[in-house]
């Protein structure tokens, strides 16, 4: 997930270990937000190690297969051509962007999810494709490099999450 | 308006035309979508009295559903069989709250059932008992007649038995299209692969959505209240059995089963329920996790607004949501099966684990 961002999470248990500082929170509620806070600083601090590598990865490995996507969608004429064109437009403007301040993670997450956007965009308009569209061998072959993008996006999102919480005690 | 003891006596006093006092302001601490208080009063030298106060989080519900269609949901149930707290009265006069509330009657009892969740084969028989009770609540509920409590006002409503699954599909599509905060792939995805798969249903009829131990009010073995309506729909019932929470256990005994989803159906059919179907019932658990996908994203855009998320949104919005997207991509088939261990922790509460 792009968001929450560290920073919306770190903001959201400051204000909830606020909320529970006074004497009237009964003892289950400070527990439980004790223990939910305890696996969000775990998660945030993984955000803080590892996210902008994995995200610096993720621009190049949408990039590539977005370059793909167009190749194709540019191949079916029509709307799916003026799609390509306004898909390669975000591929081009993503090196000028992170050129900028290539350190910026703000800067780095407005661009990961402005890629994404594309793919999201890309994969609702090839679901709609005529059937006789979808049973072409490129076809499935352009859905077949999306689905491995998305299964690398959840391992990669995983890397955030299940050291931070799996076996580390009740949620809440 | 902050739920304060002398906030809370000065709103009860002048509601009820009688001076309160307040003896305890109560916040529960199950259930994340929105918040329940429980309010104890004394009006002169009169016994305890006992409201329900239930409104969205300050950055708003997990749930998309609005507050005031769980209002007219209460509202409405008070008239059938379905056993509901009485929904007493809707508050957003801004002269006492800058955020809606309603009121509902207390319904003396608990989510719990006493050793229901004791591992011991001694309470199998037991279990089995809640099970059937609730088996026979939730043909009642299935039994509502939705039309005449006008339900379908508020409700996605499926226009037939062959469209029920698509058409809540597209509904839990278009809610997420109305807030989504960041693209999410893997559900436009699962929505494509789901509809392909979607079954016939055997009835339309209004489905509670969330089911099961934690989600009802208990006395004894007795049934006595159907909480947590948010999620209700008009649609296929099949969607209720996806979300039992431990309330169709398999139960053994000497080697033979003698309770378990199957049962639960079969027990449900003959008091009245529809024709429901295991295989129905497996892909709303799907459903059920792309629901869970976009809840936790709701959550997530709650807790990215400027607003005050509760604690419950951050988790929801990132670790929730995450397994949300891996259960998609493993029914999919392009990623490998979640430890059921794993899955069992999420049950865990600080409560059930001091227990």
């Amino acid at each position: 997930m792009i968001y929450p961002t560290a920073s919306d999470i770190l903001r959201c248990v400051e204000r909830n270990l606020a909320a529970i500082s006074d004497d009237d929170t009964p003892r289950t509620a400070i527990k439980s937000t004790l223990a939910t806070s305890r696996h969000l600083l775990r998660h945030v601090d993984l955000r803080l190690s590892i996210e902008k590598p994995i995200l610096l990865d993720d621009i190049d490995k949408a990039s590539e297969l977005l370059g793909k996507v167009a190749t194709y969608l540019a191949s079916q004429g029509g709307e799916s051509s003026a799609l390509a064109h306004s898909v390669r437009a975000v591929i081009e403007e993503a090196p000028q962007l992170l050129s900028k301040a290539p350190e910026e993670m703000d800067n780095i997450v407005h661009r990961a999810k402005a890629l994404r956007e594309q793919i999201y965009v890309s994969l609702a308009h090839l679901q709609k494709l005529p059937a006789d569209a979808q049973a072409t061998k490129a076809y499935g072959e352009i859905r077949d490099l999306i689905r491995a993008y998305m299964r690398y996006q959840i391992e990669q999102e995983a890397r955030l999450i299940d050291p931070a919480f799996a076996g580390k005690g009740p949620r809440r | 308006m902050q739920f304060t003891n002398s906030n809370v006596a000065a709103y009860l006093s002048h509601k009820l035309g009688k001076p309160c006092e307040v003896v305890e302001i109560e916040k529960f601490g199950r259930g994340s979508s929105r918040e329940t208080w429980f309010m104890t009063f004394k009006s002169g030298g009169g016994a305890e009295e006992h409201l329900v106060f239930r409104r969205d989080p300050p950055a708003g519900s997990t749930d998309p559903s609005p507050l005031s269609q769980e209002y007219f949901i209460y509202e409405r149930l008070g008239r059938s069989q379905v056993p509901v707290a009485k929904a007493l009265w809707w508050e957003e006069d801004p002269k006492w709250t800058d955020q809606a509330f309603y009121v509902r009657q207390h319904i003396e009892g608990s989510w719990n059932v006493a050793n229901y969740s004791n591992p011991s084969p001694e309470f199998d028989d037991l279990r089995i008992r809640i099970s059937k009770e609730h088996m026979r609540k939730l043909a009642l509920v299935h039994a509502v007649d939705w039309k005449a409590l006008e339900l379908d006002t508020v409700l996605t409503t499926a226009p037939s038995v062959e469209t029920s699954a698509v058409n809540y599909i597209d509904s839990l599509q278009t809610t997420f299209e109305g807030f989504r905060v960041e693209p999410i792939p893997v559900l436009l995805e699962a929505v494509e692969w789901l509809k392909a798969r979607a079954p016939v249903a055997p009835k339309i009829c209004l489905c509670k959505g969330t089911n099961g131990l934690g989600e009802e009010i208990f006395r004894g073995e007795e049934l006595v209240a159907m909480s947590d309506w948010e999620e209700a729909q008009i649609g296929d019932p099949a969607a209720d059995f996806a979300f039992l929470q431990d309330f169709a256990p398999t139960i053994k005994k000497d080697g033979e089963v003698v309770w378990s989803l199957q049962h639960a159906i079969d027990y449900y059919r003959s008091v009245g329920g529809a024709d429901v179907t295991v295989a129905s019932v497996q892909f709303y658990g799907l459903v059920r996790a792309l629901k869970m996908v976009v809840f936790a994203h709701q959550a997530a855009a709650c807790v990215h607004s400027p607003d005050e998320a509760t604690i419950r949104q951050a988790w929801t919005g990132t670790e929730v949501l995450h397994l949300g997207k891996h259960i998609l991509a493993f029914a999919m088939g392009w990623m490998p099966p979640i430890d059921p261990n794993y899955m069992s922790e999420l049950n865990a509460s600080v409560e059930s684990v001091a227990a």
